[in-house]
């Protein structure tokens, strides 16, 4: 039988927040939207804010006034963060960078001196951190980034791989859940409450609080982690080496966010077996089953509000009524509707991967050990007739972040030589920081024979995987009157070559675009892209400009030559003047309305006396002379 | 032995055409060792004007070689002084509308064209509008975090350069260099001859002082118009090396810039108005007769296109300097 586990990050965009910046856990942290008709409003809150009365949709101007009154309105609700993140892990929380605008530091019915109030954000958070009285009245007003929230949570679920293959992520607009397959998992892990006690420590190790549930089905996962008393974390069954800085007792007696489905954390896991699991579920509030906002509202202005009374409902008049949403979702709870997982990096179909004894920090064996895995995938490339386009390439290290590169090509291939030769010359400039030449003695009396290229850290592990391949198409060569020039392979052998020496962005293909203004009618793409189509179409762009009046060379930015509304009769360009003898023209040239600002200009081709010509043109709103082309 | 044989036939019959034989067969044999490197497949390349081919040896360019343009300020004024002769650069002359001609040319049988873009300054659309197909096209250019007009960014251009050029599935590389060593234009011209690859590059006239591994350099030299009404390029084709050929050959040109079409200005005498291109013309006809080898092969008939005034319908309004 099927078994995933649903871990849920309540409140992601905030805790992410906190785990980026730890000082900000004992502050309020208001997040806000910009909406078009209402202006911003709050989308989340840290549990302090909220103690102050601060409401997601809540207009920000509100949620101004209403701190500076703090601590009026107080709730029960209390932070739930355990903050305890290992060096990793923080090193990790970082590359998410947040923004922080310190908006303004109030204390009660206090104004503050103008040279307080613009303190720098650094200072705001260090004096947060060392006085904790003044920490309780700082808020923060920040905008919230749902990219870096969904890039966050890409990032720890990720490193989930390590408890299961297949981790994926809710499909929704602001996923906070992920989903774990680990069917026949928990003999790996003793059992599967331990596998689960160890994901929520790893979890919490990187700063994140999160709940959890198992059940045979996606849908009943979700609902069971989101509402169900059970999906608490549990403080005390956690060994931690580190105890939280809010203490044990505040830890145990911790309220849990759960309560807006009226159930409160219990001591322990509670190991539910699958027909209970099916009647607790039926207990749960309505949202349990991913139903819209729209329909949990409708739901509710009929009073209906737990599980079972839907399922109460005969089918046929939930069809009609709202649709297939609600019969799918029970379905999917209750496993007549199979649900896949979405995964986030499915096991590359190619890989190999060698385990090094012992841990090495040898240059050449790093390459020798590349080349040998290396022939194994295109050994096995072959056999199926496919080529690949992108690899990727994985060096774990001892005491030391993984390095990972990737490798992408023009053309698939599944030749050794070629892609080793990519492969070496990427390697050289990922390892390039951690490179040292070490002498090699024979004996201690001895001169240093020779000269090794070394790594400052040790490589344990080496994995080459193909995460992008094609079928190849062979093209029988004929076997006379082919023109070498007909031969694609030794292009794309070009390209990747200079791609990986040049960069991606490097090479490039020139694609026309329609537009009147002559620096964007046409535009650079680069041509070593795995997302890039793979066949380059011929573009029928019509333009309406005679194309053969465009100059040569266009200047990437426009010289200007004069500033009087007159055809100027002499200019400065490239250091020597140039007169005026001949003039043709206008032509002139406006943008579309919606393409922003309208660009007017009138183009002329002018001759100089000494007969080079080019290409000037009146800007329209300033009068103003520039020059463009050469032809 | 063959030489001897073919001796001992020709004399037989008529001396004077038994030494033209034998001097055309030794030069036959020389190049043949000259350029044993070259995948050379006895085709020749357009420049896309009959009057440029007429000059060239071979009638046309060969593949495997590599050809300049030295063109821009300061060549315009010959006697002028040397600051005009380190400029560095080379556009506004007409040189690369007719070095992209002959890519265009180099790449009808499907061969790639690679564009080395170093100051980023291609036109895709004009490209498009000779008649180069954008989609065989590959372009070069710096990254943005380099200057283009660092120095220290040489070594990779040339080297990228040099890649292109030794790559047998493209059939030219275009680009505009200004200042390049004598090493690097030597490998250029080594990876060329090997693939087969034509190198086209537009120079400014600082290179004239420079030495060349370039199979043809031509000289452009910009003339005035002096026809207002039609929006023509004149420009005057000097041969200033060519391997077989003979140099210090001239040719004048006019660029029809609604048609795109490259003819022999002379041919056109009769089509212009009077005035003051009659008295240019014969100028630039004086200048020709003094040059030693002045041999026009066979001049271009005037296209019927460039006989006619170009229209105003082309969105290029023509304005009457009266």
């Amino acid at each position: 039988m099927k078994r995933t586990l649903c871990l849920w990050f309540p409140n992601l965009p905030i805790q992410r927040l906190v785990v980026a910046e730890p000082a900000l856990r004992k502050t309020r942290l208001v997040l806000f939207r910009r909406d078009s008709r209402k202006g911003q409003l709050v989308t989340a809150a840290s549990p302090l804010a909220m103690q102050d009365g601060v409401q997601p949709d809540m207009p920000v101007s509100e949620v101004k006034q209403l701190l500076r009154h703090s601590g009026r309105t107080r709730q029960t609700y209390r932070p739930s963060h355990r903050m305890h993140p290992r060096t990793q892990h923080r090193e990790l929380a970082k590359q998410s960078g947040i923004g922080l605008r310190p908006v303004r530091q109030e204390e009660n019915n206090n104004t503050l001196p103008l040279g307080e109030s613009s303190q720098s954000r650094s200072d705001m958070l260090g004096e947060g951190a060392d006085g904790k009285d003044g920490d309780q009245n700082h808020f923060y007003i920040l905008e919230h980034d749902p990219v870096a929230d969904r890039k966050a949570l890409e990032r720890v679920v990720d490193s989930l791989h390590c408890f299961s293959p297949i981790v994926g992520i809710e499909q929704t607009d602001a996923p906070e859940s992920c989903f774990l397959d680990v069917t026949g998992l928990d003999s790996l892990f003793g059992d599967e409450q331990t596998l689960r006690a160890k994901a929520i420590r790893f979890l919490s190790d990187a700063g994140y609080t999160v709940f959890s549930a198992f059940a045979s089905t996606l849908g009943m996962a979700w609902g069971m982690a989101h509402y169900h008393r059970s999906a608490a974390p549990v403080w005390n069954q956690i060994p931690s080496p580190q105890p939280s800085p809010g203490g044990e007792a505040n830890a145990r007696s911790l309220p849990l966010p759960g309560e807006r489905a009226g159930v409160r954390g219990t001591a322990a896991f509670e190991m539910l077996s699958d027909k209970t699991l099916q009647r607790e579920f039926r207990q749960l509030p309505v949202a349990a089953l991913r139903l819209s906002p729209e329909t949990q509202n409708i739901f509710f202005r009929l009073g209906i509000e737990r599980v079972e009374q839907i399922l109460a409902i005969p089918r046929a008049h939930l069809a009609s009524r709202f649709g297939p949403e609600v019969s799918t979702r029970i379905d999917q709870a209750f496993g007549k509707v199979t649900e896949p997982i979405v995964a986030r990096h499915l096991p590359a179909e190619f890989e190999a991967s060698q385990f090094i004894e012992f841990p090495t920090c040898d240059r050449e064996t790093i390459g020798v050990i590349l080349s040998r895995l290396l022939e194994q995938i295109c050994g096995q490339l072959q056999s199926k007739q496919k080529g690949a386009l992108q690899w990727r390439v994985q060096l774990d290290c001892v005491d030391a972040p993984a390095i990972e590169f990737e490798v992408n090509l023009f053309q698939p291939t599944a030749t050794v030589s070629h892609v080793l030769q990519l492969m070496e010359l990427q390697l050289e400039s990922v390892l390039q920081p951690h490179l040292r030449r070490k002498r090699i003695k024979k004996s201690k009396r001895a001169k240093p024979i020779r000269t090794r290229t070394v790594t400052n850290i040790l490589i344990q592990e080496i994995t080459v995987g193909v995460t992008s391949c094609v079928l190849l198409v062979q093209r029988q060569r004929e076997l006379f009157d082919e023109s070498p020039r007909l031969d694609k392979r030794e292009l794309a052998h070009l390209i990747n070559h200079l791609a990986s020496r040049l960069g991606q962005k490097s090479i490039v293909y020139p694609t026309l675009q329609a537009g009147a203004q002559p620096e964007f009618s046409f535009r650079f793409k680069p041509l070593v892209d795995p997302k890039r189509m793979r066949s380059r179409k011929r573009e029928n762009v019509k333009s309406r400009s005679h194309s053969l009046a465009r100059p040569m060379r266009l200047l990437q930015d426009p010289v200007l030559i004069a500033e009087r509304d007159a055809l100027p009769c002499r200019f400065r360009h490239q250091k020597s003047i140039h007169q005026v003898a001949e003039q043709w023209g206008p032509e002139r040239i406006e943008t579309a309305w919606w393409n922003g600002p309208t660009v007017r200009r009138d183009y002329w081709r002018v001759e100089t006396e000494a007969g080079l010509h080019f290409w000037i043109y009146r800007d329209l709103r300033s009068g103003r002379w520039f020059l463009q082309g050469e032809f | 032995m063959q030489v001897s044989k073919a001796k001992r036939d020709s004399m037989g019959r008529d001396g004077t055409m038994a030494t033209q034989a034998l001097v055309e067969q030794l030069r036959n044999r020389i190049e043949r060792i000259e350029t044993s490197a070259r995948v050379d497949d006895g085709q020749t390349i357009s420049s896309g004007c009959a009057a440029i081919d007429s000059l060239l040896p071979a009638g046309g360019y060969r593949r495997g070689t590599l050809i300049e343009w030295v063109g821009g300020l300061g060549l315009q004024h010959p006697l002028s002084s040397e600051a005009c002769t380190t400029s560095t650069s080379s556009g506004g002359c007409g040189a690369d509308y007719l070095s992209l001609l002959t890519a265009a040319n180099a790449c009808a049988d499907g061969g790639a064209l690679v564009i080395a873009d170093r100051y980023q300054q291609f036109n895709p659309p004009a490209a498009a509008a000779i008649g180069i197909d954008l989609g065989n096209v590959v372009v070069i250019r710096p990254p943005e975090e380099k200057s283009p007009h660092d120095r220290r960014y040489d070594d990779e251009f040339f080297w990228a350069i040099d890649q292109a050029l030794g790559c047998s599935a493209v059939a030219a590389v275009w680009g505009a260099i200004d200042r390049i060593g004598e090493r690097w234009f030597r490998r250029f011209q080594l990876s060329a001859e090997a693939s087969g690859t034509m190198g086209l590059f537009v120079r400014p006239a600082l290179a004239m002082s420079q030495p060349a591994w370039s199979e043809v350099r031509w000289h452009v030299m910009t003339r005035r118009s002096h026809v207002a009404a039609a929006a023509t390029q004149q420009l005057e084709l000097m041969l200033a090396r060519c391997r077989g050929g003979r140099s210090g050959q001239r040719v004048g040109l006019q660029i029809n810039t609604v048609t795109g079409k490259v003819v022999e200005a002379y041919g056109q005498k009769n089509t212009l108005p009077l005035g003051g291109a009659s008295s240019h013309l014969g100028d630039t006809l004086g200048e020709g007769a003094d040059g030693k080898g002045l041999q026009f092969g066979s001049p271009a008939a005037p296209s019927p296109a460039t006989g006619r005034r170009p229209s105003q319908r082309e969105g290029v309004q023509v304005r009457d300097a009266s």
